[in-house]
């Protein structure tokens, strides 16, 4: 059942209206107290990951399994989405000879691998209490040749609901697998591509909200009313607006949160530009939605760094640098800040999906490591984001409350922005906090709200031959010293750097 | 009151507001705005594939100019298909691309001006300068108005160097392996029994040392036969006979003949070791060249092509630690039996970016203003280096710095690809050659090679040694019923029989009776009467 975020709420407004004024009382740059004049958020979603279900598991060895379900216990995600194709499930299509979609039919079979990763991935998370967002990329269908004709329609489809519906009530009422508490309605759907080359290429927002209407039907016939339906899970700030303000108008009581993927330009996060986009969305939505951010959570369930894309590949360019971890967290800082409730990283590891062109198989280069076996060591290796990503993922727990400082306001300080962090019972907590000016920096902060229990510091500083590892291959703490956050604590920040204090070690 | 009093009055008004609504002129305007006023364009071009229409740079421009962008792009492939069925179905973007040449001029482009399908520039164009400097130096563009007007813009292929009338649809050659095998030329450049010499060189290397996997030279698979180049004179139908002083089919030529002749005899030999007649899909020949399995390859080497040949040739032989792709990728400079280089002719242009007819003259006015910007020297910048103060700095001389922020490198310590939507955009006006020598992005060792290349033709075409093969323009671009409607055809017939007789399938008699007969005499005549030979 959703809690009644109303702090959460509250902060968006309180937080929109100091970013716009610039703040003209002077502001202590370098002592940043978290207090609750600074709450943003009552009770933060938390962190997660994109996971596939291995579509080839002939490259994955027995050490890559084991190596993979390590880095998940150490990332502890707590949720991830999960996107299959509904076409690896269903087959003899018989469409009665008729025009009429409501008279087809089709069987399902799960004993593939497809089916078998599914299980696999799902059990770990029924397990280990990692909730899922779960869909279908697209409607059923071939690119050529295609019987099925479900494109024109997209997911306003009638079969799409039936689909959605069946394997929903197959994997959550005959499985049992009750983690799975969203249903994504097709990925990116106001990203059509062109006829011929992908499926989406004829869909359309009346479309996706029909879908949306008739998926919702068909869940609550299955008994399935508390799996909710991602709002949107649209691409781009643009088409966001779009789709979430129709969302808006017309069926907000149909979904369960606003949802939307985000892959920026450096120059947006470097700048802190990313959090007035978030207000001026915020704006906007406010005001059709009294329930946007609160019964309707804002969630990011894809996100990245647009530059150094390879759009060939579907891989970027600079996922092994330091600098990557750091923007990926500036970016995390921005969005918790503008209240977004929940991030999902795109992706967890480069085997999970891969690109199929011109007869060639490559995998997307874009997670946080590489299982296959036969990469090389250097692809392997966990790269520098999946620490600092690994970090605010243990800290930033659900429950957290998460507060800001009148230092974010960029037009004071563009270069650094910060967040604590309490989680629910106030028996831990921390800091996340970024430097992305040319110059070292030292700060101090403090929490009010007492912490208690908590009087060791691991002190985290992330930045150029700063990463300090373990044998295991794990981020270690550069400090660990005494103290507690509610006492003054002062830290350099050296350039482009990401710091992250914890009370608890990971 | 007299109900007639109270009808009359409201009789009036319907008549009075019906004479308004009958005199109120259609200016298509049916722009519509985004929330936050910005006025909505579609744009639909070939080369927006990889841009979702969202990034920094995009946002600046929609910002600047208040426009809301929507992007959409063709498959190479099936780009015909798609504007045709846009057209047909009355679903054209606001912009769309489409590749006019003069084959499909007169029932493309022609046609459509005729069916207001797409909207002429305004006739006086002074207000976006950079928009009519690029129109008034593309090639041939009085034949691309009609009735006065231009239609659409030209795409150009370099602003910046728009006097090039040659294509670069030449020869890449292992200079490595003619220097093993004692046949190469200094400097590359080749007299004809020279070249003939080093085909048959690397025939008896490959070829006669494989199992016929291996030989001596491929042609791009539109290309064949590359042979033809050193005889025909025009690259297509219709060549002008001095002697005869008329224009006659190409391709039954003295001179086209004898190149085909040239080309069957090296088919016949081997040195055309690629299977020229089954492969009709482009990628196998440029394969086996950057497979180690030909030494010659003739193709289209534009930058992107010849850069993207060398990556792939670096890729297959990066098991060699000598491998030297310079060497691997030479330009080959052949003077043809008249002493002369040749190359196929080429406008300075390439496809045209067109305006759907029912867009309003404000919005046509807000994409110039826009693509204006976008070939200004400001707008270059945006669009090579990004933002200013963030991507690059630039000092009081011009200077440009590029950032650590703005410009990351990646494993292989060169510079990652950006998304920049203002090149994106500027692909609507130009190709962007014009900026190849200062991108980052920019391979500057592919560019040192064809540079050179380019520069080395400069000097060849000012010594009055290149021999540029292409058709006159009265007659390329000129539109009569049968030609129209035959041209096409004509072209496509005439090509499946000059491979067929290369590959020996017809006789020479067969052949020249295909190239003389059917269409072509009715053809011919009718150019001839218009033309008044």
């Amino acid at each position: 059942m959703k809690k009644m975020n109303y702090a959460c709420l509250y902060g968006l407004v309180t937080i929109m209206s100091l970013t716009g004024c610039g703040n003209g009382g002077a502001v202590d740059l370098d002592n940043i107290v978290f207090n609750s004049a600074s709450l943003v958020q009552s009770s933060y979603g938390g962190l997660g990951v994109e996971m596939g279900v291995y579509e080839d598991t002939d490259r994955l060895s027995p050490s890559s399994q084991e190596r993979i379900i390590a880095n998940m216990q150490k990332l502890n995600p707590v949720r991830i989405r999960c996107m299959v194709s509904f076409d690896w499930f269903v087959s003899n299509f018989d469409d009665k000879g008729d025009e009429d979609k409501n008279n087809d039919t089709w069987t399902y079979n799960f004993a593939n691998k497809w089916g078998a990763n599914l299980d696999l991935l799902l059990t770990y998370c029924q397990e280990n209490n990692i909730e899922v967002a779960f869909g279908s990329w697209n409607v059923v269908g071939t690119l050529t040749d295609d019987v099925w004709n479900m494109m024109d329609e997209c997911s306003s489809d009638v079969r799409w609901a039936k689909m959605n519906a069946h394997i929903l009530d197959y994997l959550v009422n005959q499985k049992g697998y009750t983690c799975i508490r969203w249903v994504v309605n097709g990925n990116e759907p106001n990203y059509l591509g062109i006829k011929g080359s992908s499926k989406n290429w004829n869909n359309s927002l009346e479309k996706w909200i029909q879908g949306a209407q008739n998926v919702r039907a068909a869940l609550d016939a299955k008994g399935l009313a508390q799996i909710g339906i991602v709002g949107g899970d649209t691409t781009g700030l643009e088409g966001t607006t779009e789709y979430w303000t129709g969302i808006a108008n017309q069926i907000p009581d149909k979904v369960a949160d606003y949802g939307a993927h985000l892959y920026l330009s450096n120059y947006y996060i470097d700048g802190g530009l990313v959090l007035d986009s978030i207000h001026e969305l915020n704006k906007t939505m406010i005001a059709l939605d009294e329930g946007y951010g609160t019964e309707r959570p804002i969630n990011i369930w894809e996100c990245g760094l647009l530059d150094g894309k390879n759009a060939a590949t579907d891989s970027n360019a600079l996922i092994k640098t330091v600098t990557y971890g750091v923007r990926m967290a500036d970016f995390t800082i921005q969005t918790a800040l503008g209240g977004i409730n929940s991030v999902v990283y795109w992706d967890f590891d480069d085997a999970m999906h891969f690109m199929y062109s011109g007869g060639v198989v490559t995998p997307k280069r874009w997670g946080m490591f590489s299982s296959l076996a036969s990469d090389q060591a250097y692809d392997q290796e966990l790269r520098p984001w999946f620490h600092s990503s690994a970090l605010m993922s243990n800290l930033m727990r659900p429950g957290s409350r998460i507060y800001g400082s009148p230092t974010n306001d960029r037009l004071i300080n563009k270069d650094f922005r910060c967040i604590g962090v309490v989680n629910q019972d106030a028996t831990a907590g921390g800091i996340v906090a970024v430097n992305r000016g040319i110059d070292k920096v030292t700060k101090s902060f403090v929490f009010d709200e007492a912490i208690s229990n908590a009087d060791k510091l691991y002190i985290y500083t992330f930045g150029e031959g700063s990463i300090r590892l373990g044998e295991d291959g794990y981020i270690l703490p550069n400090y660990v010293i005494d103290g507690s956050l509610n006492k003054r604590l002062t830290v350099d920040m050296a350039a482009n750097s990401l710091l992250i204090v914890t009370t608890e070690a990971i | 009151m007299n109900p007639l009093k109270r009808i009359i009055p409201f009789a009036c008004l319907l008549v009075l507001l019906a004479s308004l609504t009958g005199c109120e002129p259609n200016n298509g305007n049916n722009d519509e705005y985004t929330e936050d006023g910005k006025l909505k364009i579609s744009m639909r071009n070939l080369y927006f594939e990889s841009w979702g229409g969202s990034d920094a740079y995009s946002d600046y421009l929609k910002d600047r100019f208040e426009v809301s962008i929507t992007p959409s792009t063709y498959s190479y492939n099936d780009w015909t298909q798609q504007v045709s069925s846009a057209v047909n179905a009355n679903n054209l973007t606001d912009v769309f691309q489409f590749n006019v040449t003069q084959f499909n001029y007169a029932s493309s482009y022609k046609y459509w001006t005729e069916g207001q399908i797409i909207k002429p520039l305004p006739d006086d164009l002074s207000e976006w300068p950079n928009v009519k400097s690029l129109i008034d130096n593309t090639s041939e563009i009085e034949s691309l108005k009609i009735d006065g007007h231009i239609y659409g813009i030209p795409i150009a292929k370099n602003i910046a160097k728009p006097n090039v009338n040659y294509s670069p649809f030449t020869y890449v050659y292992r200079r490595d392996w003619a220097k093993t095998w004692g046949v190469y030329q200094e400097d590359d450049v080749y007299t004809w029994e020279q070249f003939q010499n080093l085909v048959r060189v690397f025939h008896n290397n490959l070829y006669l040392t494989s199992d016929g996997s291996k030989y001596a030279m491929a042609d791009v698979e539109w290309g064949f036969p590359s042979l033809t180049n050193f005889y025909k004179q025009v690259p297509h139908c219709f060549a002008f006979d001095s002697s005869l002083n008329k224009y006659v089919g190409n391709f039954a030529t003295d001179a086209y003949v004898d190149g085909l002749d040239l080309a069957k005899s090296f088919v016949d030999k081997k040195y055309y070791g690629y299977d020229q007649y089954n492969n009709s899909v482009e990628g196998g020949a440029r394969k086996a060249y950057t497979t180690n399995k030909t030494g010659i390859f003739y193709e289209n080497l534009s930058f992107a092509n010849y850069q993207t040949i060398r990556k792939e040739i670096k890729t297959a032989n990066s098991y060699d630690a000598n491998f030297d792709v310079d060497e691997a990728t030479a330009f080959m400079k052949v003077k043809g039996p008249d002493g002369k280089f040749a190359l196929e002719g080429t406008d300075n242009w390439f496809s045209m970016t067109l305006f759907n007819y029912e867009i309003s003259d404000n919005k046509q006015r807000k994409i110039l203003d826009l693509l204006d910007y976008l070939l200004s020297e400001e707008g270059t910048k945006l669009a090579v280096y990004g933002l200013e103060g963030y991507d690059y700095i630039e000092d009081g001389e011009g200077n440009i710095t590029l950032t650590e922020n703005g410009w990351p490198k990646g494993d292989n310590n060169e510079y990652v690809e950006k998304t920049n939507g203002a090149k994106y955009l500027r692909y609507l006006a130009t190709l962007g050659n014009d900026y190849t020598s200062f991108d980052p992005l920019t391979d500057q060792e592919a560019y040192a090679v064809l540079n050179a290349w380019n520069e080395d033709m400069d000097e060849v075409v000012a010594a009055g040694n290149l021999r540029v093969i292409k058709e006159r323009e009265e007659v390329m671009w000129l539109s009569t019923p049968l030609k129209d409607q035959y041209e096409s055809n004509l072209l496509s017939s005439a090509t499946a029989e000059i491979i067929k007789y290369a590959y020996t399938r017809v006789d020479k008699s067969s052949y020249l009776a295909k190239m003389t007969g059917g269409q072509w005499p009715a053809v011919l005549a009718e150019i001839n009467e218009v033309l008044g030979y």
